[in-house]
């Protein structure tokens, strides 16, 4: 096998590979003893023609493709690796010459990584947004908790009343008659919660515990059963239990029960420490993705469209497994929300070339400074990982097969690398107030790098 | 005097007859009426090769029916397994005088035209 590189434009390589005679008989062999099953000639038990038989009858080019397919995969990366092309997508071919006794040529078009002319990466200026911390976040976040933690407690001395929690048995008739699902026994109602049909839940309202009484409502028009859609219906309810949430007080006691803190103060500085924290880091993060951004801007690069298109192909199967795993299959969520999976990948077209665009920067980054990572660098880029799993570095390892690894740790290490990179162009930026008048681009900046940071990683 | 292919009609090729080939056995249709001696010469002829033997074997014609009570038939057909020599010796004889002489002919030791290489 013998290959030149032909030309090179942009960010497609031309290749001839040439393969011998030789090499493209034996590969039209190997292609024969796959195939020869299906070749059925009269006096023959299938199978048993010979080849040179089997060739004149049908013609050579049967044993084209398989033989074509047996070399070239082949070929292509040895002369890839001679090359030392950084190849993307899959290339086009393009056979030149074919047929027994003669030389094989095929001309390979390949797509490798365009260069990326970079910008100025150190020391841009982009927008820290300020902290998006509110103190009534805290006093919110302890009002879940409580509610979280409040109990019910049984009432019997009153009659039901707005926010309480009954208990009834009901069946429901319309026309006299009881139909399907409108009878349930025991069931429990938040009163006001809105969770049955309008008028039901007001009408609960100041009965005792023990009171039958009927409640007239009307099915609301927009009612998902066709039957039932706008009509009267009468429900002959029994009251048997009223409930009321009763929350606990906001004292130290409150404050042990629900955390590792002895008085209420503590707990309260710690939930804003926390929020505090969160926000850091989410503005923190925002910054991260501005500078990204910004370095990517300054940078030219011709970005091919097969790199474009497999960004959009992973991302896409990402979906398809997310709708798969909650148990849609992709082409049905397809069909509800219809659209054409074309439709569907054009709206993933411009993330997808801000993805591919920003790791390309961060990948001539890296061949700039020539950033290395080691072992510490891997290791926390491995634990990092453990802690999405919650599961520490060791345990994941553990649950790696042997033969993955080491692939699982060059991944790793080109993250790692990629994460220096990061940093390196954060520290040495300059951050800037947010403009006034809030940019409209804003926050499609954001979002368009926020995935960048973490999806390139994530995704192959 | 019939020519060469008015005799060897065509080639039988079938799993049998290929792996035969492979020792120089060659199997033929041949004409109905052509006698050992003509097969031997015709395939000498045609093909520039030693024959060691013939046989042939007489195959009636088998019946096909047909529509509406009719009876119908295939022709009747000979063939001829004919085994070359695959390792040819040139012939040598005495001329008279005594003196030895070699022929120079040279055996081909397959027959190519019978399509399937060796």
């Amino acid at each position: 096998m013998t290959s030149t590189v032909v030309k090179k434009e942009n960010s497609v390589v031309t290749l001839r590979v040439t393969l011998s005679a030789e090499e493209f008989e034996s590969a039209m062999e190997r292609a024969f003893q796959r195939q020869k099953n299906m070749f059925n000639i009269p006096g023959f038990r299938r199978g048993k023609a010979p080849m040179n038989l089997v060739l004149r009858t049908y013609g050579e080019g049967i044993l084209y493709e398989d033989a074509t397919s047996i070399l070239l995969p082949d070929a292509l990366n040895k002369a890839i690796k001679e090359h030392d092309l950084d190849w993307v997508g899959t290339p086009d071919v393009d056979i030149e010459s074919i047929g027994r006794g003669r030389e094989l040529v095929a001309v390979f078009e390949v797509t490798v990584k365009p260069d990326v002319t970079l910008g100025r990466y150190k020391g841009v200026e982009a927008v820290k947004p300020e902290l998006s911390f509110d103190p009534q976040q805290v006093d919110a976040e302890i009002a879940r908790v409580r509610d979280r933690n409040s109990r019910l407690v049984s009432i019997d001395d009153r009659a039901a009343e707005d926010g309480d929690t009954v208990t009834i048995d009901y069946v429901g008739e319309k026309d006299g008659v009881a139909f399907e699902g409108g009878s349930a026994e025991d069931a429990e109602l938040v009163l006001g919660s809105g969770s049955f049909i309008p008028g039901f839940e007001e009408q609960v309202i100041g009965h005792e515990i023990g009171d039958e009484f009927d409640v007239e409502v009307t099915f609301p028009e927009d009612y998902h059963s066709e039957d039932l859609k706008g009509a009267a219906a009468v429900f002959h309810v029994t009251l048997h239990a009223i409930r009321r949430k009763e929350l606990p007080d906001l004292d130290d006691d409150f404050a042990m029960d629900v955390s590792e803190f002895d008085t209420m103060d503590e707990y309260r500085e710690s939930i804003r420490e926390k929020l505090m924290k969160e926000a850091e880091e989410q503005a923190r993060t925002v910054f991260e993705n501005n500078v990204i951004q910004a370095v990517t801007a300054e940078a030219a690069v011709d970005i091919p469209n097969v790199m474009i298109e497999e960004q959009i192909d992973r991302m896409v199967d990402q979906q398809a497994g997310y709708y798969e795993r909650m148990g849609i299959a992709f082409e049905d969520f397809l069909k509800y929300t219809n659209q054409t999976e074309r439709e569907f990948r054009d709206r993933f077209r411009v993330q997808a070339e801000a993805n591919v665009r920003t790791s390309l920067v961060l990948e001539a980054i890296v061949a700039a400074e020539n950033i290395e990572a080691d072992e510490n660098d891997v290791q926390r880029e491995l634990e990092r990982v453990a802690s999405q799993y919650k599961q520490n570095a060791d345990e994941l390892l553990e649950t790696v097969p042997e033969e993955n690894r080491e692939g699982l740790m060059n991944h790793l290490k080109s993250q790692a690398v990629l994460r220096r990179a990061v940093d390196l162009i954060r520290d040495s930026a300059f951050a800037v107030a947010e403009p006034e008048p809030v940019a409209v681009e804003m926050p499609a900046a954001g979002e368009a790098a926020s995935g960048t940071g973490e999806e390139t990683g994530a995704d192959d | 005097m019939k020519s060469p292919q008015d005799i060897i009609l065509k080639p039988i090729i079938t799993e049998r007859s290929t792996y035969e080939a492979s020792w120089g056995r060659y199997t033929f249709a041949v004409a109905k009426s052509a006698t050992k001696p003509e097969i031997r010469q015709a395939v000498e002829a045609l093909f520039n090769v030693k024959v060691i033997e013939v046989n042939t074997m007489n195959y009636v014609g088998k019946k096909k029916r047909l529509r509406y009570r009719q009876e119908g038939r295939r022709p009747d057909w000979k063939k001829a397994v004919v085994t070359i020599d695959t390792q040819p010796e040139p012939e040598t004889w005495l001329e008279a005088g005594g003196r030895k002489r070699t022929s120079d002919r040279k055996y081909r030791v397959y027959i190519e035209e019978f399509g399937i290489g060796q």
